[in-house]
Formats: C-alpha cells, structure tokens, sequence
C-alpha cells in the first residue's frame, strides 16, 4: 500500500504493514480484502454518486422531494455500496440558506455518496472554526456569502450523515441528467462552495 | 484495514470511532499548532482495539515492525 521506490517506510507505514501482516497471518483478514476496499473507494465510490442524486433531485420533483424527507430511502435505488450512509440527511441551499458539513468530533462522512473525506474536512481548524465562525471560514475557503444569507452548520456523527443539496446553476435549462451531474462538485455538496 | 475488520464484524465501528474521538481529543489537548497526524491517531486507534481484544498483543506488534524496519530500502512488498 505505500510505495518504497524512492522513500524509506515512514515508522506509521511500517506499523500500518505490521498489523496487516499479523492479521492476515492469523486469518482475520485477507489481503484482498483490503485490495478490494481499497479499489472500491478509487474507483467506484466517490462524489460522482452524490452528483447523479443532486442532478435527480433537480429535475425530478417527486425524487426531490423524497431526498429531502428521507435521504436514505431516496439513495436506496441508486444502490450506492460503501456504508456510512446508516441514515442519510440532505439539505438543501436557497438563497437565503446556505448549509455546511462538519463531523466536529472526527470524520464522520456520507461515504456512500461522496467517497473518502478530504484531509481538510478531518482537520481540527475546519472542524472548530467552521462552528464557531463559518461566514470566515467559508470566505476564506473561496465562498463569501452575503450577511443576509444564514448558514447553517451540520454536525454528523455515526448515526447521521449529512450531505448538501446545493441550488441548480443558471442557464442549465435544456440539460440533462448526466450533463447536469457533471456540474456537481463534492465541496458544492459539502458546503464550503457554490456551482 | 479498519473497514475490512468492520465489515467482517472483527470491529464494531462505533467502538472504534468513540476511541477514535478520544484519542483525537487527547491529541488535541496537547498540542495547537502542530501538524494534525490524524492517521497516525486512527491507526493508533485501531492498534489499541486490537490489544483490548486479544487479537494482537503489543510486543507481537512491536516485534513484527523491528522486522520490516530492518527489510533493505526499495523492498517490494
């Protein structure tokens, strides 16, 4: 899992290769176990899920509606792999509206939908300061909303995951599905930004 | 690692994560302007629940990195 060609293993890699060995040695896990993980998360489970239910949601009103009520019965016919998902919550920006991600605690994420986290989200300055002064936060993150737009910040946890529905960008009429989700970036639908 | 073991129910996830909370509070406590090494604190996390388990006992683990760190550099594993 780490490559040695040109750096010697830092002390983390080789307690990581430590552990995975003996476990494989005792027979509670295979390496193609943690192969298959490892491919499910680089190819198939990552934002583009989460991108194909916002472009749903936009032109589909019944669905639209369903993901706001229940997220993880919506997601359901998606048949999204990768867990994280135990109860789904999605919420939507209007204008008057903005809503943001955080897992104050740790990293808790929607998997399913938008994959592995990015390293910013599991950093105690986001996780903190996204809390306690977001409008900065978001501003300095490259999205500066209007005093009058409230933001609303949503702490997940194990139990709930939260992922944003944000507004349909302008002059989109005439576009479908699959040229809609192609519009739909994983920070939109955590937050920190705007199509 | 840690999903593998969840998903073969070797890990209960939400044992793992109050651990994991704890340790990143720990962590946290400390220090302020340090660089945040949250996968050292997960597999820290993971290591620990291991050794509560029984699965594997710290010198085990100890005794297998001394191996690996002596492996010559550009081994591939």
């Amino acid at each position: 899992m780490t490559d040695h060609d040109h750096m010697p293993p830092t002390p983390q890699a080789i307690r990581a290769e430590a552990l995975e060995s003996l476990l494989i040695e005792k027979g509670l896990m295979s390496a193609e176990a943690v192969d298959a993980v490892i491919v499910r998360y680089s190819e198939r489970v990552g934002p583009m899920n989460g991108a194909r239910v916002v472009a749903r949601a936009w032109i589909d009103a019944d669905f639209r509606k369903l993901l706001l009520e229940d997220g993880t019965a919506a997601i359901e016919e998606f048949g999204f792999e990768g867990g994280q998902t135990e109860k789904l919550v999605v919420v939507e920006n209007t204008p008057e509206t903005h809503n943001v991600v955080v897992c104050t605690l740790c990293s808790c994420y929607p998997w399913a939908v938008l994959g592995l986290p990015p390293t910013w989200y599991k950093d105690p300055a986001y996780r903190s300061r996204v809390v306690w002064e977001p409008r900065r936060l978001l501003a300095e993150m490259g999205l500066a909303l209007d005093d009058e737009v409230q933001i609303n910040v949503w702490d997940s946890s194990a139990e709930v995951r939260y992922m944003v529905l944000p507004m349909r960008p302008e002059n989109t009429d005439g576009m479908d599905e699959a040229q809609l989700a192609g519009l739909v970036t994983r920070d939109a639908m955590i937050g920190v930004a705007r199509l | 690692m840690a999903r593998v073991l969840c998903e073969a129910g070797l890990v209960e996830w939400d044992e793992f994560r109050q651990l994991l909370i704890r340790k990143i509070g720990d962590w946290e406590a400390s220090h302020v302007n340090d660089d945040y090494p949250y996968y050292e604190i997960f597999l820290d996390a993971l290591l620990e629940l291991m050794q509560q388990g029984g699965v594997c006992a710290q010198d085990e683990i100890l005794q297998r990195e001394a191996v690996l760190a002596r492996r010559p550099h550009g081994h591939d594993h």
